[in-house]
């Protein structure tokens, strides 16, 4: 896949510079991430990949102001999160983050609709009804708004949780193992949408996955191994991805054996 | 399985924390009731002790137990002639004897004040004090006994609030006298050290004090004490062959006096502790939903687990004893607490007690009974309380394990609506027959009122969403998307939502009742007295005579006239039976006053006129069957040496709750069976009544009595309006008394509220973290946790509030023969309920708020 980026920005949606972070003290003291440096392109589909324990999800929370680093700093669309007080950072996840979970978590009591622009809601801002009905076009959910979260499928959930992330229209998304509860078939059809919405929309995406199909999606692979980026892949397939897998799993055989 | 248990309570403390602080206090409050009321008989043995200390007395023979006169209104105790005391003295058994002249006493203090004898209504009390006194009945005194008229001692304590010593001249007022100086001579204690509760004891030389209390050698009691060697019993013996058997007197041993004083002592205790026990167990009652919450909560929180632990072997009877025994952890710990904080509440009253001067005595009483039973009450209250959700626990199946939670099933509510809606529906129909039955209703009130509150609480989830839907309508439009959020969340669990105002109801039905009682009676009393007393102005003392110098001085009075009325115990003969009635008759004053100035309902003959015979309340009438125009015999001043029975013409019939006695004389057939004489001391002043001549100044007059009565100064001038709110005041004043009680479960409900809304925030910690994320912000959060917290607090107050004033508005048709017959609703009290539920639902959301708050935004993505 080919260069998706669009418009005159190249300015990166998000850069880590130095990000470490550590839990626990002394001896017991791990490094969940030791000195990460990366720029996410605007306009691009970045996944992270890593065995458990590589500090991907850490990276995602830190890139994207849920957590907070041990040293380093974290910019996003031009904004540095690590000097901003909790109110900023409330404020900038309601305007310019979307999150899409793994495990949907939609509030159970709001129906599909109440549960898309709730973040609107949270803001006081309006609904942009074109724009609404154009996500739930895209997501395939129109016949569903009405409906609590308890009488739809897991796909149709994530889907959900989608438009939710989407209808701020927001500057870049985090997805945290999006497809980690999906079916094949849901998580295809919801992998076309994200690659969609980043070709024809120009959404800035960032997922965290295991699945080689999810990350094969993506314009870009980071592989995180120990709390270091390990390997950069650009326009993966998933034979190249399965590729560097290997390779690593490999590499971290022999560095048992030897 | 108890190891599970324990480890769960000990990982998950903050979970419990409100079920333990809900038992705490309702062990407390039931631990402190015994301890107080330990605390209060040995007070009261401790001044029965030293105050009966004798070894027999001589008492009239009327077959009435004894209790110390500070505890009935007018001496129901009968009289004895001090003539007795020379055939009694002349005994070889007999050491002493004295006849007990005492009566009450006013003191003004250093600060010219009447010197208070404290909130436990205990008496100001004159006494004899002489050398035989002090060597006689273990007193100590510095100082001299005093002599002659214008010479006191005071009991230490009595000196001490008075602010007065051994040298300094004060103010007395003694019986029905004219006040007078009077110089301290001497401070007395008793050797023992034993306080008198308050009391204010002055003690006065032998004649000073038979002149006051005893004009016609009438006297309570007669103190007797052995010589060396003689039993009571023998002592009695040989007391008992002097006495006259006209005289109606008879002799109890001291050690008999003294269990019947202790006995009735006992008796009003045990009223006052089990009125505390009442709501000490409302507040349990109330503690218990809190506990049921939040084992159901932890139900299924730990399904899972539970599923589990049947999957490897666990039975059935297990599961539930599990849980029950977590319960039963937590109903100890409460108890344990509560057994503190019940010993702290009782050294905090006692400290207040102390204050007010009314020293309690010795250390705070560890019984068995007050240590136990509280204990035993919160742990059995907190295992019944979690039972039923432990029995659903019990029935998790092994296969509940394998499946992915978070479903949550609701049980259908069919069944718990229709019946608690037939309940309901039952409650509101015996109320109405309460409301037309009227008198006799009480019975299918109580019924009623009982079971339209187990009803609601039965109804309350399946009513609850309706409730919240149309009390949350404002915020769900005003604060959009909060109010709607708040709404649904409290729909979410319809049965904790409604145990939890439930929980809040009871303590509103009773608040809103109370409201309702207080502003019906307040009614009631200006409905009567504006319609049946007609006089400008009214004397009262409060719950002392009014001195008869005042009255005396009243005589003098320029532009108007007055009547002071004054009543007295008697018996009433009929042909076939004999009954004990109060008297009310005019003491002293205008005749006319009465008859212009009182306008009963009058059901036979008429109040015009009525200088002579008697009126007799209805329900007495009917009873002995009387009429204007019979004749009855009367006999006032029983055992006394004025005793008369005389037949009397019935005037009149009358039917009025604004005059509480059973008989009114009129002036001159008093003046025929009690002689002016005896009247000081048997028949007390309680009001006089004055009306202002016509085209004289109210004013003028009202200045007038202000001057009479300053000398004494326990008597207020009050004219129409300001009696009725002084007689509305004393009713205020206990139900302000029923109101601290019912906060006590208020606290305890408001605690549930914290509870549920907290363990909402536990349980919602992912669904939290994910608003953060999407960006809600704290502030968003937190007042959206203050809109669920106002929400359940409002439905408790509409449900309580309803049913409280629902059932208080029957009471009036049911109580109108007390007095109680006006139903006043006051809409504003009401409104501030409501108000005050909201500042409830405000307070109870803070703490979970913060702890919502405080919930990380990356909960949402970490999952077990």
């Amino acid at each position: 896949m080919a260069d998706h980026s669009h418009g005159a920005d190249t300015r990166p949606i998000a850069v880590a510079s130095g990000l470490t972070k550590v839990y626990g003290k002394g001896e017991a003291a791990v490094h969940a991430l030791a000195g990460v440096d990366v720029e996410l392109r605007r306009g691009q589909l970045t996944a992270v990949m890593g065995p458990s324990g590589s500090g991907k999800s850490t990276l995602m929370h830190c890139m994207a102001g849920l957590d907070t680093p041990t040293s380093g700093t974290a910019w996003l669309d031009g904004e540095n999160l690590t000097e901003m007080s909790e109110r900023a950072l409330t404020a900038m996840r309601r305007t310019r983050v979307g999150f899409i979970f793994q495990a949907f978590n939609l509030i159970p009591t709001l129906t599909a609709e109440e549960n898309i622009t709730l973040p609107l809601e949270l803001a006081h801002a309006k609904v942009d009804r074109a724009w609404f009905a154009q996500i739930v076009e895209a997501l395939g959910i129109g016949s569903r708004l009405r409906h609590r979260p308890s009488e739809l499928s897991g796909g149709q959930q994530q889907r959900v949780a989608c438009a939710r992330a989407m209808v701020t229209r927001p500057a870049i998304i985090f997805g945290d193992e999006p497809t980690g509860n999906l079916d094949t078939a849901a998580t295809r059809s919801l992998l076309e949408f994200l690659r969609h919405s980043v070709d024809e929309l120009g959404q800035s995406m960032v997922v965290v996955t295991h699945d080689p199909v999810t990350a094969a999606f993506a314009d870009r692979v980071l592989f995180l191994e120990d709390g270091k980026i390990v390997t950069d892949l650009a326009d993966p397939t998933e034979a190249s991805v399965l590729g560097v897998l290997q390779a690593s799993s490999v590499a971290a055989a022999a560095g048992r054996a030897g | 399985m108890l190891r599970v248990a324990w480890r769960d309570v000990r990982h998950h403390p903050v979970r419990f924390v409100m079920s333990v602080l809900a038992v705490a206090l309702g062990v407390a409050f039931v631990s402190g009731t015994f301890a107080l009321r330990a605390m209060l008989a040995s007070t009261f043995d401790g001044i029965v002790e030293t105050s009966l200390d004798g070894d027999a007395y001589v008492v009239a023979d009327n077959g009435v137990a004894y209790s110390p006169d500070w505890m009935s209104d007018l001496s129901d105790q009968g009289m004895v002639p001090d003539s007795l005391v020379p055939a009694i003295e002349a005994l070889d058994e007999v050491a002493w004897a004295v006849a007990d002249y005492t009566g009450p006493v006013l003191l003004v203090g250093a600060d010219g004040t009447r010197v208070s004898t404290g909130a436990g209504g205990a008496p100001s009390l004159g006494m004899v004090v002489d050398e035989a006194v002090i060597t006689n009945q273990g007193f100590e005194i510095a100082g001299r006994t005093p002599s002659g008229q214008a010479e006191v001692v005071l009991e230490a304590q009595t000196a001490e609030k008075a602010g007065l010593g051994v040298g300094d001249t004060t103010t007395i007022v003694v019986g029905g006298d004219a006040p007078r100086e009077v110089m301290v001579t001497g401070i007395m204690s008793a050797t023992d050290g034993t306080p008198f509760a308050g009391a204010v004891l002055v003690g006065v030389d032998r004649e000073t004090a038979k002149a006051a209390f005893a004009p016609t050698g009438a006297v309570g009691m007669i103190v007797v004490r052995a010589a060396d060697g003689i039993s009571q019993d023998d002592l009695a013996q040989a007391v008992s062959t002097t006495l006259p058997s006209e005289a109606n007197a008879t002799v109890k041993t001291g050690a008999t006096l003294r269990s019947e004083a202790l006995a009735s002592i006992d008796d009003n205790l045990g009223f006052i502790s089990m009125i505390l026990m009442v709501f000490a167990v409302i507040a349990l009652f109330v503690g218990a939903f809190i506990i049921a919450n939040t084992f159901a909560m932890v139900v299924r929180q730990r399904l899972r687990e539970t599923a589990v632990l049947r999957s490897v072997g666990a039975s059935r009877r297990q599961v539930f004893g599990s849980f029950v025994a977590q319960a039963g952890i937590v109903g100890i710990i409460g108890s344990a607490a509560g057994i503190a904080g019940g010993f702290g509440l009782v050294t905090a009253i006692r400290a207040v007690f102390e204050a007010t001067g009314m020293p309690l005595s010795g250390a705070i009483p560890v019984t068995v009974l007050g240590v136990v039973v509280p204990v035993v009450l919160g742990v059995v209250v907190s295992m019944v309380a979690a039972a039923l959700p432990a029995r659903r626990a019990s029935r998790i199946a092994p296969v509940e394990a394998m499946r992915p939670d978070g479903q949550d099933t609701q049980r259908g509510l069919a069944v718990r609506g229709s019946v608690g809606t037939a309940m309901t529906l039952g409650g509101v129909g015996l109320l109405v027959v309460a409301h037309r039955a009227g008198d006799d209703g009480g019975a299918a009130l109580g019924a009623g009122a009982g079971l339209l509150l187990v009803g609601l609480i039965v109804v309350s989830p399946v009513l609850a969403p309706a409730i919240t839907r149309v009390l949350g309508a404002p915020f769900a439009v005003l604060s959009t998307p909060f109010g709607a959020l708040a709404q649904r969340n409290l729909g979410r669990n319809k049965r904790r939502t409604a145990n939890t105002a439930a929980a809040l109801m009871i303590g509103m039905t009773l608040v809103g009742a109370t409201t309702v009682i207080a502003s019906s009676a307040t009614a009631s009393v200006d409905d009567l007295i504006s319609t049946q007393l007609d006089v400008d102005f009214v004397l009262d003392a409060g719950w002392t005579p009014i001195p008869g110098g005042a009255i005396d001085a009243l005589q003098g009075l320029e532009g108007a006239a007055f009547m002071a009325a004054g009543g007295t115990p008697g018996t009433l003969a009929s042909e076939d039976s004999s009954q004990r009635a109060f008297f009310v008759g005019v003491l002293d004053g205008d005749l006319e006053v009465m008859s212009r100035g009182f306008m009963p309902p009058v059901v036979d003959g008429s109040i015009q006129g009525f200088t002579d015979g008697i009126a007799v309340a209805e329900p007495l009438a009917t009873r002995l069957g009387l009429r204007a125009g019979d004749t009855f015999a009367l006999t006032l001043a029983k055992n006394t040496p004025v005793e008369a029975t005389v037949e009397l013409p019935v005037q009149l019939v009358f039917s009025s709750e604004a005059i509480d006695t059973d008989v009114m004389i009129a002036g001159e057939t008093f003046d025929s069976v009690i002689p002016a004489q005896a009247r000081p001391q048997l028949v007390a002043a309680w009001q006089a009544f004055v009306i202002v001549d016509p085209g004289v100044d109210p004013d003028a007059v009202r200045a007038q009595l202000v001057d009479i009565v300053a000398p004494y100064h326990t008597i207020s001038v009050m004219d129409r309006d300001e009696f009725s709110s002084f007689l509305s005041d004393q009713v205020q004043q206990v139900l302000n008394i029923l109101y601290a009680l019912i906060a006590l479960s208020l606290i305890v409900a408001v605690l549930g509220v914290v509870n549920t809304l907290a363990l909402s925030v536990v349980e919602r910690t992912q669904e939290i973290g994910m608003m953060r994320a999407v960006g809600m912000s704290r502030g968003q959060l937190r007042w959206t946790m203050v809109i669920e917290g106002v929400l359940v607090a409002l439905l408790g107050a509409v449900l309580g509030i309803g049913a409280g004033v629902g059932v208080a508005s029957v009471i009036p048709s049911v109580a109108a023969s007390t007095g109680l017959g006006v139903l006043s609703i006051s809409w504003p009290a009401v409104a501030s309920l409501f108000a005050g539920a909201i500042v409830v639902g405000v307070l109870a959301a803070v703490w979970p708020a913060v702890r919502a708050a405080r919930v990380p935004v990356l909960q949402a993505l970490v999952y077990e």
